[in-house]
């Protein structure tokens, strides 16, 4: 201890950032009352912890097993963080359940459908590294190479069980994000589900809920404290090595926690840190992320000197952009485009995206840029839909059971009228939407574009945008589109299930749509060891990272169902381990 | 697929509350905070997200007992009168009736099941208290 140099790293930008806690630590004195205040530690352990969602739990579980002493830390009152608002679902290559079913899911297949889904601009399946830069393709290796040992070991422990995931009610294995990709050898097995009523102590909940309940539950089983509105502010180094935290409490005292052999953050992103938004995430209007998600790590990691990884990488989402005007922490994102009589168009009345491709795609096309008008055409999409689909499938986000429930509803009589009445809904969100605004010609653009899409559908075949060919948007419409048990427009009776003429001659309804996220999924760069690494390209001894608080392994790409949890808890697995120095 | 927003889990709340017989008085840290905690916390968590609130264990009762919803002219909670109390129309439904708006909760997903909503409006009419 006596020659230990901490650093006490202070930041005002810390502050600006979002992290206002730290903002005590700014005033902490002379240097040489800082130096002997340095010198104690309020508590300590083998390893801390960072969070309370699936990396850092997983990490925890894992460090506590292992024979480590853990002690992990929570800025919230409750534990979870968004993966408690998640379906707690994990996808991971290879697990015991295809393993059993007889089904290949051989590494150089699932790696090629990974990096092909991930980096299209640098995929080459000839190259070693699949054109990849090394630590890009050592991530994705690593994610395969530990995803399903994971899964194992937390059942082995006790700390959750998990089963193949089907579909909510629709009992249909959940196709891949890119299911259709060539690369995809395995195209609907991957993801799995945490089992409700586990082994220890689910309380009954199976989703993220559940898996939160039961990680919280194995970690008090095995006498690993948890404490609750403890918010990390800054790392504590020794030279190079992060030797352990800073710590607000909810009393107000600041503790100095040491961890002898790591520092494993799980901390989540920053959908809801304002600046941090303005400066990675132009036009993202919203998230669906645990309103605690402030991208704590972001300033704490750059003050211990982590170089940055991605930082533009998200979970997205479309999401209802009225809702977002009003409150930009979300309960959720139009997942899915309910209904089969229905098109999303942009500002100019047209087509742009196929309407059931999944989220996270789906958004990336409201963000295509147009020189010569120098604008996002796509920024927001419309909804638009008829009387059978608002009828068919009420209650399928954002459709409403109620119609009243719906203040988002736009309606018109025919689409001039429509349009007119989206014209005074934008109107109304001056100011916060930029110079958006319809085109002159949306109406009759529409029109013409609803009757193209009406012979789509008769032919059941969508020319422009591929809609229904591929499984899944077939196989998701099951679930996220599902047909209101008071319906009383027919079955849709046209060759492709996911399209049905809509029908201009009663009301036409719309919706804004934006871009929003789930989470955000960039941050400081990690190794293939889940080691932050520093600006040298060298990683922080002691220092970790996994989940949405870090450049997330799979990069842009949202593999499949659980793209999110299960990378979390492979790389909060592998964490623990190297920080032990046991092998994974 | 992250979020979960269809199914059903309902059935996990009677595990929570299958001790409170019709006649027996509610308690709110045994009967209705595990409520609060598994369905409604981890949206209204800081109180900035829709619906003004915190409803995590230490903060709930506060949160809610009389104090003013920002959706309707009613108190969330207002002890004695559930149908007075807008948190009850907003877990049976009824919230659109009596000048609120938005969506039945919890969001997304089923309505909590009626023996739970019966133990809420049995507690709010026994005084809602802080017990």
């Amino acid at each position: 201890m006596s020659k230990m140099k901490d650093e006490v790293l202070m930041s005002r930008r810390r502050v600006l950032l979002g992290a206002g806690a730290a903002a005590t630590l700014s005033v902490s004195g002379s240097a040489a009352a800082a130096s002997k205040k340095a010198q104690h530690w309020d508590k300590e352990a083998d390893i801390v912890c960072v969070g309370t969602g699936a990396a850092a739990g997983t990490a925890a579980v894992t460090a506590a097993a292992l024979g480590a002493s853990v002690i992990v830390l929570e800025k919230m009152p409750i534990p979870g963080g968004t993966t408690g608002k998640s379906g707690g679902i994990a996808w991971i290559p290879n697990h015991q359940f295809i393993r059993a079913a007889g089904i290949e899911d051989r590494r150089e297949d699932c790696l090629r459908y990974m990096a092909r889904f991930a980096y299209p601009q640098r995929y080459d399946a000839n190259s070693k590294t699949l054109g990849l830069p090394e630590d890009a393709y050592q991530l994705l290796a690593a994610f395969y190479d530990n995803g399903a040992k994971m899964v194992e070991w937390m059942e082995k422990l006790g700390a959750l069980r998990f089963g193949q995931f089907k579909m909510w009610h629709a009992d249909v294995f959940p196709p891949d994000y890119a299911d259709h990709l060539p690369e995809n050898k395995a195209k609907n097995v991957r993801a799995m589900e945490v089992a409700a009523g586990s082994y220890s102590g689910g309380g009954g909940f199976s989703g993220g809920k559940g898996m939160i309940n039961q990680l919280e539950h194995w970690l008090n089983e095995h006498k690993v404290p948890i404490l609750l509105e403890h918010r990390v502010v800054n790392i504590v180094k020794d030279g190079e090595r992060a030797v352990g935290v800073e710590v607000q409490a909810g009393d107000g005292k600041l503790l100095r926690i040491r961890a002898h052999k790591g520092v494993i953050f799980g901390t989540g992103g920053y959908s809801h840190n304002l600046e941090l938004i303005r400066l990675h995430q132009p036009g993202l209007y919203g998230s669906c992320a645990a309103a605690c998600s402030t991208g704590d790590f972001i300033p704490i990691a750059q003050q211990a000197g982590a170089k940055m990884g991605d930082l533009t990488t998200a979970w997205r989402t479309p999401i209802v952009l009225e809702q977002a005007i009003e409150n930009r922490a979300l309960p959720l994102g139009v997942y899915f485009t309910p209904g089969d009589s229905m098109i999303n168009v942009n500002k100019y009345g047209k087509r742009v995206v196929n309407e059931k491709r999944n989220y996270n795609d789906r958004s990336r096309a409201h963000f295509v840029f147009d020189p010569v008008n120098a604008e996002y055409p796509n920024m927001f999409m419309f909804m638009v839909f008829d009387e059978r689909t608002l009828n068919r499938y009420a209650g399928a986000y954002p459709l409403t059971a109620d119609k009243r429930e719906a203040k988002w509803l736009i309606e018109g009589r025919n689409t001039q009228e429509l349009a007119q009445n989206i014209a005074k809904r934008l109107d109304k969100m001056k100011g916060k939407i930029g110079c958006y605004a319809l085109a002159e010609d949306f109406a009759a653009n529409l029109d013409a574009t609803i009757a193209r899409f009406n012979e789509f559908a008769e032919a059941g075949r969508d020319d422009d945008f591929s809609r229904g060919l591929h499984d899944y948007d077939r196989a998701w419409m099951k679930l996220f589109s599902q047909v209101n048990k008071n319906a009383t427009f027919p079955e849709n009776d046209k060759p492709n299930s996911t399209m049905y003429p809509i029908d201009r001659s009663g009301t036409l309804y719309a919706i804004i749509l934006a871009p929003g996220s789930l989470e955000t999924s960039g941050g400081p760069a990690i190794n293939a060891n889940a080691q932050v690494i520093a600006a040298n390209g060298t990683p922080i001894a002691g220092l970790y990272g996994a989940g949405n608080c870090v450049a997330a392994a799979t990069g842009p790409a949202y593999m499949g169902a659980g793209g999110t949890i299960g990378p979390a808890m492979t790389f909060g697995y592998i964490a623990a381990h190297h920080a032990l120095g046991v092998k994974a | 697929m992250k979020y979960r927003t269809l199914v059903g889990l309902a059935w996990g709340l009677s595990v929570l509350t299958s001790g409170v017989e019709a006649a027996e008085r509610v308690s709110f840290s045994r009967d209705i905070v595990p409520v609060l905690r598994s369905n409604c916390a981890t949206c209204h968590l800081t109180g900035e997200e829709p619906g003004g609130m915190k409803l995590y264990p230490s903060a709930a009762y506060k949160s809610i007992v009389k104090t003013q919803s920002q959706e309707s002219s009613l108190l969330r909670v207002t002890p004695g009168d559930p149908q007075a109390s807008y948190l009850m129309h907003k877990l049976e439904g009824t919230h659109l009736d009596v000048g609120g708006v938005g969506v039945q909760m919890p969001f997304g997903l089923p309505p909590l099941p009626p023996e739970i909503r019966e133990v809420v409006r049995r507690w709010i009419a026994q005084g809602a208290q802080d017990n």
